[in-house]
């Protein structure tokens, strides 16, 4: 029997009495590499949720940035400009209500002030000094247990992935990847979706029309159900087709139809300062 | 061991990229020894279709096509694979097209050699410098980035101390680039700024350079079971017995660390050879790209192939990082199967001509579906397909035509209908399940 979508969230808000702003882990998910988000697709990815279901979008930005510089720990701020001599050596203004990090000068700066403005209004939230025992230095690894959630070496589901496993439902929009999946996405069992463009996700058999084409739309889903097996690689092979079969389905209301649809990235600075005007 | 089309099928397409159904025929009344000697050893020659005009230096993504090209055309297939192993494998990024070209031709080169030579040639290779931050490494500001990747992804994966690092670190300091108008125009040493005191790595000690670095690094005990142990699981699926890793290593140690004997010994094992009726390795987007055309006969000829294997995750010389991709099960996401949907319709029906077209006019109502089924598959030089997929495809052809019953309709509709039947049956083999097994 298939599952309430979202039950799952409401599991765990019931069962560990947590409150909604505890719950980081929505509903939705939403992954996105190297691409700016297209409206439609955000738009798509909240029709799929209950009104009240909390979306959370992770950007992960690949060799972003200096966590000691990014936010500096004041106690040891001399220490560290000894260390780094080629940086700043003014210790950055403490963050307010916290004083033993400060924010680096530079994410100040911009609209509402910057990252410090979003801070201060209660709307970004640090998690510094992530960490694990007897580091090794090597970027893989680390990256390799932030992804999973796990100190171990062996190949895992990410994290994100080992909670949809366990609260998910069928809907491969449950957890959304943009531009390749991304590794916290990557579950045991449960569906999840890759998508580059929600307007193009809709499967298409070039060369065939009309009756003929809904014959193999309908021997292609066959084939992503008959085929596929216990063994890995053919297992993932089905699987994966089933899936793009899926959300083609979901996402066929924002299917675009060729030179109707204005581009959803044409002019973004216009539709990020709109809300203001 | 039995020797057959299906044993030669499965040899080409893990070894290279597949075989027309002349290799398949000629290369089993050859043999097994004869098969793989030619594979080893055969001539250096691009044969096949011509390609679309060709500019990777200047054209954006033609790199990307310059080499599918010649995984599709090369006689030397199983060098073009180990190729695409050892890009893998020293996975370099972001680097300007000349130098990417370079280390290419470099790792081509170098691909069945020996190993120590290789790994030379990677050190000196300039893009790898410039990405790995080996070049400008001084003695006064040693970069750890090149002798960390050395030892945990290229030579060792573990079994040495942050100390070891380190050292090799100061070790491996004195390259200088120098730029010119035009990038960077040479990598060469300077003693001047090369750390020549003691360094202590392995627990040896002595006034260690570059090239000291990576002759400990080959003589490491762990050496051996990781390069071998890579090099099984990009041609064979099961986990090496204990017997056949420690054949593996023997074969490496003794040949003098030597690619192509360890390649050939996994070539000639069975389990390289097993379930010949239901493959269960995947392949990698450009092996399943450039294969369909070569086991097709059809060569590069539009350019659809570069943005088409972006979106199915695999840009070559664009790896994700320094680690290379993610090989397996795991390239097979939504995204992937369903660009591989977008990518069987440009082979099929865009353009003038589809590199896999179908004339109007060509497809045949008057055949049952079992031949329907046997016609698409000789279109594409006879790619295995499971029987569940052969039970779908024939199912399709069955009923392709129930709803054409008027007389109006037995003419040119019915025509149309068995160009679209054709069509589609190649469309479905090359984007289904399947087509992603090798």
């Amino acid at each position: 029997m298939p599952r309430d979508p979202f039950k799952g969230c409401d599991d765990l808000r019931r069962t560990l009495a947590l409150t909604r702003r505890q719950v980081v882990v929505g509903g939705l998910s939403i992954y996105a590499a190297g691409t700016l988000l297209p409206t439609r697709l955000l738009e798509a990815a909240a029709a799929q949720a209950p009104t009240d279901a909390p979306v959370l979008v992770s950007v992960f930005l690949p060799g972003g940035c200096d966590l000691l510089s990014t936010l500096t720990p004041l106690d040891q701020a001399g220490r560290l400009a000894d260390l780094r001599r080629s940086l700043s050596t003014d210790a950055p203004p403490a963050l307010a209500g916290e004083s033993r990090l400060g924010l680096h000068p530079s994410l100040s700066e911009g609209l509402g002030g910057g990252v410090r403005g979003l801070f201060d209004a209660g709307k970004v939230g640090f998690l510094p000094g992530i960490d694990y025992a007897n580091p090794d230095l090597s970027h893989f690894h680390s990256r390799h247990f932030w992804e999973t959630g796990l100190i171990t070496e062996r190949s895992a589901p990410g994290w994100l992935g080992r909670w949809l496993d366990r609260h998910g439902s069928d809907n491969p929009l449950q957890g959304l990847s943009l531009g390749g999946l991304s590794p916290l996405l990557r579950t045991g069992a449960a569906p999840v979706a890759a998508v580059d463009d929600p307007g193009d996700a809709q499967l298409s058999f070039g060369g065939t029309w009309g009756v003929g084409e809904d014959l193999v739309r309908a021997a292609w889903n066959r084939l992503a159900d008959e085929t596929g097996g216990t063994r890995p690689g053919p297992a993932a092979a089905a699987r994966a087709a089933r899936v793009a079969r899926d959300i083609g389905a979901r996402l066929a209301p924002y299917a675009r139809e060729d030179n109707k649809d204005a581009d959803p990235l044409n002019n973004p600075v216009a539709q990020l300062r709109a809300p203001a005007a | 061991m039995p020797w057959s089309e299906t044993h030669v099928r499965r040899l080409f397409w893990r070894a290279g990229f597949g075989a027309t159904p002349t290799e398949a025929a000629r290369w089993a009344q050859a043999g097994q020894d004869a098969t793989i000697k030619h594979l080893l050893n055969g001539p250096r020659a691009m044969n096949g279709p011509a390609p679309m005009r060709l500019d990777p230096l200047n054209e954006w993504s033609h790199r990307t096509l310059w080499w599918l090209d010649r995984m599709v055309r090369t006689q030397r297939p199983l060098e073009e694979k180990l190729t695409l192993f050892w890009h893998d494998h020293f996975a370099t990024a972001g680097q300007d097209t000349p130098l990417m070209l370079a280390q290419n031709k470099m790792l081509r080169a170098r691909a069945l050699g020996s190993f120590r030579k290789l790994l030379g040639g990677v050190m000196r290779d300039p893009a790898m410098q410039l990405f790995l931050s080996l070049a400008d490494s001084t003695k006064d500001a040693p970069n750890e980035n090149f002798a960390r990747e050395l030892m945990e992804l290229f030579t060792l994966g573990g079994g040495y101390t942050e100390r070891d690092i380190r050292e090799a670190a100061r070790a491996l300091t004195g390259f200088d680039s120098d730029w010119g108008k035009s990038g960077l125009q040479r990598i060469r040493f300077d003693p001047k700024q090369h750390d020549a005191g003691v360094k202590r790595i392995f627990g040896k000690r002595g006034r260690f350079g570059p090239d000291a670095v990576l002759d400990l690094v080959v003589a490491h005990p762990r050496h051996a079971t990781f390069l071998t142990r890579k090099l099984w699981d990009f041609f064979v699926t099961e986990a090496p017995d204990r017997a056949t890793q420690r054949a593996l290593v023997r074969t490496y140690k003794q040949s003098g660390h030597r690619i192509a004997p360890v390649v050939e010994r996994i070539l000639r094992h069975p389990a390289l050879y097993a379930d010949l009726d239901a493959p269960a390795m995947v392949k990698c987007p450009l092996v399943y790209v450039a294969g369909t055309l070569r086991t097709a006969g059809a060569g590069v000829t539009v350019d659809d192939h570069a943005w088409l294997l972006e979106l199915m995750g695999q840009m070559p010389f664009d790896p994700p990082s320094v680690a290379g991709w993610d090989w397996g099960p795991a390239w097979l996401t939504s995204q992937t199967l369903h660009a591989g949907v977008r990518w069987a319709n440009a082979m099929v029906s865009w353009t003038d001509q589809p590199p896999l077209e179908v004339p109007d006019g060509a497809g045949d109502p008057t055949l049952t579906p079992e031949q329907q089924v046997e016609r698409a598959l000789d279109g594409l030089g006879r790619p295995w397909i499971s029987d569940a997929t052969r039970r779908v495809l024939t199912d399709l052809a069955a009923r392709y035509f129930a709803d054409l019953v008027k007389p109006w309709q037995q003419g040119k509709p019915k025509q149309e209908r068995a160009d679209m039947l054709q069509r589609a049956l190649r469309h479905l083999l090359i984007s289904g399940p399947d087509a992603h097994l090798h």
